[in-house]
């Protein structure tokens, strides 16, 4: 036991311990708060008026951060009072008295003495110029180097009705700011000496001084850490935008209010507390699932705007605190919406916590890829505003109605906020990019994310998938109204509907060729002839194939007539296949027989029964057809494609399928017997299918021609002139080489097999001549969605249309539901025109051959094209590229069609295909191969006109044709390396400016001397959104001359900026001056030049 | 993980595959096989022999 002594020493030593720990908390938390710092000129800015600060100069003028209110009010206004009280305000708030600079890349603020007079500028005004006047009010840029940044004005419609516009800009106010602004225009509108607001004791000039030292503790890089962690590896949002992203968007945005209904405000009410989760985490969980099926995304990366006070000192201060964090959404694993909720609620929380890092500070520290006009990080923003952050516009004696002013522009591609309305209810508020974004999107996102609210509500515990973002009505249209109504389809079989025109008119021309004629009555005995052989020698029936291996002529129509009449299915086969690959299809398909000429005969194996056209082995035969028993469902044509993936195979299209494509043809094209349709396609695609029973099957006229002469586009040219043809399907590329000022005969355009531009179409389309848009996949016979291009001009691709008749169009995700309009899917064909399915490949059929869950009628299919297509507002569908030729660069979706169809739309190319290289590398890149004439610095810029940056391809290799392999596919192996040196040879730098801005990038980004080179790009070198500003004062110091930062983002490679600013400088000194010098260069002579050269280097 | 498949067959005895646990269209039934996507194609490979359907099968 200790002694009375010792107690007291023990006593003392905690005593004194307790004293030490209390002074050490004291003094810590003395450090840690924010206290009043001397108002010297030139004062430090807090982080978040940092970034805004660059992004301010980025947006170059447009009032992107501009905030407006608008109010009408009504009654007796008291317009000093009014005028007072805001002056009131602005002396008791420095932030309205702040303007801001920057020395060497750095930004400060002064602060301004209060104001002793104050003007509210009155105008009067009539109603109809409200409007503008309010938009007018908000869209004036602010110069905040020089004015406040605010702006009041008043419009005055009548003695008792005026408008209230109040701007400021982002930079000194956040929303909770708005709050209090609103609340003291209130009191001091009522009571002028303001009684109420006593002068504040700290400002944000003394938060940015304090931020500044809390950025360099502990916590911040904690809390970094944790963002690290948390957003490593997030995927961009890749929302699917209804306009090509512009290389150099402007900011062009709109705003769109709107209240969800009451009812499904109080269930979200309901649920939120229930579950005790905050509004915002209920309704992102809600949000996330709408952007998973429009993006197929499973990670979500949303940004969400925050108070940022988090200290008790900056409640009563009105400045910019507000903080954007990122709030990522895990939707993987199918989630119940009730634990996604909760999810979603605990990655808010843990934000929240760690919300003082300044958004822009986390941009720098994360250095996610910078793309010219895409916010980094988080493009979309979902955000509430809670009930004490909503301004209370109030007036005594008057009555105040809010107005919503339109900026015109957008901070981010969507925000969608949620505004926790007083009277109880959700309002919606939505900024969007009206440069990537239709109005009706919008408006439909909103009905999406209400709809699975509802869904979610009346079911918490179903699975993520399982909820609708769809109404009942969105559906209807997606898959019934926008496809066309079922018809009666023809019953007859494919040569029956030759037999009937052969009846109506046995004289009639069928078929054109080398300026000769073939009857109908012709055709008709010699296809009758060959049916005979085919049954009598090769035992030929329902379900046999028989090869017809011929040149063009009229053996070609007479070959496929026979295959049908003698019950079989006719393979075309071209004779320029290579040997292997005729001998593979005559194996696969097990051919009865080959159908051909003496001079083609030996390409046939020896195993093979051949029947030769040109010899007397037809002469006996009877000119009637054999009787033959066929169904509907017996095959008409097998024709070989080849998959992306593995060996050709032969699609089985039956009659059915072929007669509906006849009949839906004559009826779109009111084919009549005076019609003369061209057969240019290769008999071995099934266009020609079309071109030669189209045209049977409507009593028309066959104008065929030798191959040489429909691949000389000034032969092809006088053919139809000649022949007066009045129909063609041809490829976009050969038509774009025909003229069209000739052919007055040409009624329909059908063209299609690949994607073309506006151009083309604007070129031929004419009154009295019809020009469509036509897709189909072999599988589901020659042609199934179409599209009639309209009269007026067209100024983008045309869309592909609808399904043709007895076929539907479905458009779904890889969970096979229908997506709504916008959203990119791949297109599912079913109906009429669906083939048997693939000689025999039963597992490649059903893999491909899907059940319709949509069909009126139980037991149907639908076809996966692999196509990737979306809905337009219209119901058109447009077509987007291949399902498989999707690549991420740098975590960025491409879709290298997408460029090869921008590269193709380029005068002089014909062809191209683009590959990534080293993929999955931070330095990955894309290369293009083009096949064509052109310059490719001309190329490159066109394409920087039309894509994205991160899509213009960094290299163009020129060749002669693309390798392709047996299957005629493009093969990609085989493509020659792009940088045979391995680049080195264009990474040298080769004048002044790039040498000397080289030494700025080194230093700026602190980079050993010579590892910069002419090709390499300021962003993958590690370059932030700080470091732009930093090295356009630098460039300016070095070279005199002021870029606009933005210019960085559109080019980036060292070489390409080295060249603006040889531009800015010539710019600078005059076109006359330029040209001075030049000629005093050019009289100078070599030795002359060398001593120059030595002296100013 | 897979995601599993069930093998399904028409009235015309046309088969093909659908995502296990998802109500199977109209017209449609279980052939009795379940598995990953290539373990159903390889069955189908197997038993689908003749791909004309049914009422043209003679």
């Amino acid at each position: 036991m200790a002694t009375p002594d010792e107690r007291n020493v023990a006593d003392i030593r905690r005593a004194l311990l307790e004293m030490k720990v209390r002074q050490r908390v004291a003094e810590k938390a003395e450090r840690e708060r924010i206290v009043a710092v001397p108002r010297t000129g030139k004062m430090a800015i807090a982080e978040q008026q940092r970034f805004l600060w660059f992004l301010h100069q980025m947006v170059a003028g447009a009032p992107v951060y501009n905030v407006p209110f608008a109010m009408r009010l009504r009654g007796q206004l008291d317009v000093a009072a009014l005028a007072e009280a805001l002056r009131g305000i602005v002396a008791r708030h420095e932030s309205l008295r702040t303007r801001f600079g920057d020395e060497h890349g750095v930004p400060f603020q002064t602060v301004d003495p209060p104001p002793e007079t104050f003007d509210l500028p009155v105008t009067d005004g009539t109603e109809e110029s409200v409007q503008d006047w309010i938009d007018g009010q908000v869209r004036e840029e602010f110069d905040l180097r020089n004015s406040p940044p605010y702006r009041f004005a008043l419009l005055r419609l009548g003695p008792e009705e005026h408008v209230l516009s109040i701007v400021w800009h982002h930079i000194v106010i956040d929303g909770w700011s708005s709050r209090q602004f609103a609340e003291e225009l209130t009191a001091r509108y009522t009571d002028p000496s303001g009684a109420e607001f006593p002068p504040l004791p700290l400002q944000p000039a003394d938060f940015a001084a304090w931020q500044r030292l809390w950025l360099l503790s502990e916590e911040p890089a904690k809390q970094m850490d944790y963002w690290r962690a948390a957003l490593d590896g997030m995927e961009p949002l890749e929302w699917r935008t209804d306009r090509q992203r512009p290389s150099a968007p402007t900011g062009a945005g709109r705003i769109y209010e709107t209240r969800l209904p009451d009812e499904l405000a109080r269930g979200i009410r309901e649920l939120a507390q229930a579950e005790n989760v905050s509004l915002l985490a209920l309704t992102m969980a809600g949000y996330q699932i709408v952007l998973n099926r429009y993006t197929g995304q499973h990670d979500i990366g949303l940004g969400s705007v925050l108070s940022g006070r988090t200290r008790s000192e900056t409640e009563p201060m009105m400045g910019f605190f507000a903080n954007t964090v990122a709030v990522r959404g895990d939707l993987s694993g199918n989630p119940v919406f009730r634990d996604l909720v909760h999810t979603t609620n605990n990655a808010i929380l843990e934000g929240m916590a760690r919300q003082d890092v300044p958004f822009g500070r986390m941009v720098e520290e994360l250095k996610p890829e910078r793309l010219p006009g895409r916010n980094p990080l988080v493009a979309h923003l979902f955000t509430l505003l809670p009930e004490p952050m909503i301004a209370r516009w109030r007036l005594p004696g008057v009555e105040v109605e809010m107005l919503t002013p339109q900026p015109g522009t957008t901070r981010f591609d969507l925000t969608f906020q949620i505004n926790d309305l007083p009277d109880g209810g959700l309002g919606v508020w939505i900024e969007y990019s009206s440069e990537l974004f239709d109005h009706e999107r919008v408006e439909r996102l909103v009905e999406h994310f209400s709809t699975v609210m509802a869904d979610a509500l009346s079911r918490p515990d179903a699975r993520m998938d399982a909820l609708d973002i769809m109404s009942n009505g969105e559906y209807l249209r997606v898959l019934t109204e926008w496809n066309p109504a079922p018809g009666e389809p023809d019953e007859r079989l494919l040569h029956e509907l030759f037999a009937a025109r052969v009846a109506e008119a046995p004289d009639a021309v069928a078929m054109r060729f080398a300026e000769r004629d073939l009857t109908y009555a012709q055709l008709d005995e010699r296809s009758s002839r060959l049916a005979h052989a085919l049954v009598e020698e090769f035992k030929v029936a329902p379900g046999r194939v028989v090869g017809v291996l011929l040149e063009r002529g009229f053996d070609l129509p007479a070959a496929e007539l026979g295959v049908l009449k003698a019950g079989g299915a006719w393979l075309p086969l071209d004779p320029q296949y290579p040997p292997e690959r005729l001998a593979y299809q005559l194996a696969d398909a097990d051919v009865a027989a080959v159908v051909t000429t003496s001079d083609l005969a030996d390409r046939v194996p020896a195993d093979v029964g051949r029947i030769l056209l040109d010899t007397d082995t037809l002469d006996d035969r009877p000119v009637t057809p054999p009787s033959v028993r066929v169904t509907r469902e017996d095959t008409a044509y097998v024709i070989y494609t080849s998959g992306s993936t593995g060996t050709p195979k032969g699609v089985m299209v039956p009659h059915r399928a072929v007669v509906n494509f006849c009949t839906t043809f004559q009826r779109m094209f009111s084919v009549t017997p005076d019609d003369r349709i061209l057969q240019f396609s290769n008999p071995a695609f099934d266009v020609s299918v079309s071109d030669v029973f189209s045209t049977l099957t409507a009593g028309g006229t066959i104008v065929g021609a030798p191959r040489a002469e429909l691949l000389d586009p000034e032969a092809l040219q006088r053919l139809l002139a000649r022949e007066r043809v009045t129909m063609v399907d041809i490829p976009p590329a050969v038509l774009g080489l025909l003229d069209p000022s000739v052919l007055d005969d040409l009624r329909v355009c059908f063209i299609g097999m690949e994607p073309f531009g506006p151009d083309l179409v604007n070129r031929w389309r004419k009154p009295g001549r019809e020009f469509h848009n036509g897709y189909g996949p072999t599988e589901v016979t020659v042609t199934c969605v179409d599209y009639l291009c309209p009269p007026e001009p067209l100024d983008g691709p045309p869309p592909i249309g609808r399904a043709m008749a007895n076929q539907r169009a479905y458009v779904l995700d890889k969970a096979l539901r229908p997506v709504p309009p916008g959203v990119p899917g791949e297109l599912y064909m079913a109906g009429a025109g669906l083939a048997i399915g693939y000689l025999g490949r039963p597992d490649q059929t059903a893999e491909k051959f899907l059940p319709d869950p949509f069909a009126a009628t139980a037991g149907e299919r639908m076809y996966a094209t692999g196509d990737l297509v979306r809905w337009n507002a219209d119901g058109e569908l447009e077509f987007l590229g291949r399902v498989d030729r999707q690549v991420k660069l740098r975590g960025l979706r491409v879709e290298l069609g997408e460029i090869e169809h921008a590269i193709e739309s380029f005068t002089g190319v014909r062809q191209c295909v683009v590959t990534v290289r080293d993929p999955g590398t931070p330095s990955a890149w894309l290369a293009a191969y083009v096949v064509g004439a052109f310059e490719p610095e001309e190329l490159r810029e066109h394409l920087a006109g039309r894509l994205p940056l991160h899509m213009v391809p960094t290299d163009y290799v020129q060749l002669e044709q693309l390798p392709l392999t047996s299957t005629g596919k493009v093969d990609h192996a085989r493509l020659p390396d792009p940088r045979p040196d391995g680049g080195g040879g264009q990474v040298e730098l080769t004048s002044e400016t790039q040498r000397r801005l080289a030494e700025i990038w080194q230093g700026l980004l602190s980079l050993d001397a010579g590892s910069i080179g002419a090709q390499d790009n300021f962003f993958v070198l590690g370059g932030n959104s700080l470091q732009v500003t930093q090295m356009i004062s630098r460039v300016r110091d070095a070279f005199q001359v002021t870029l606009d930062p933005r210019r960085l983002f559109s080019y980036p490679l060292l070489s390409q900026f080295a060249a603006q600013i040889d531009d800015a400088q010539r710019a600078l000194l005059g076109e006359d001056e330029v040209a001075q010098l030049e000629d005093q260069v050019a009289d100078l002579s070599e030795e002359e030049l060398d001593r120059l050269l030595k002296e100013t280097s | 993980m897979e995601d599993k498949f069930v093998v399904v067959i028409n009235h015309e005895e046309q088969y093909s595959i659908w995502p296990a646990g998802r109500e199977i269209p109209t017209g449609w039934r279980e052939a009795g096989v379940e598995g990953g996507r290539s373990d159903c194609l390889a069955h189908i490979a197997r038993v689908w022999t003749d791909l004309r359907p049914l009422s043209v099968r003679r």
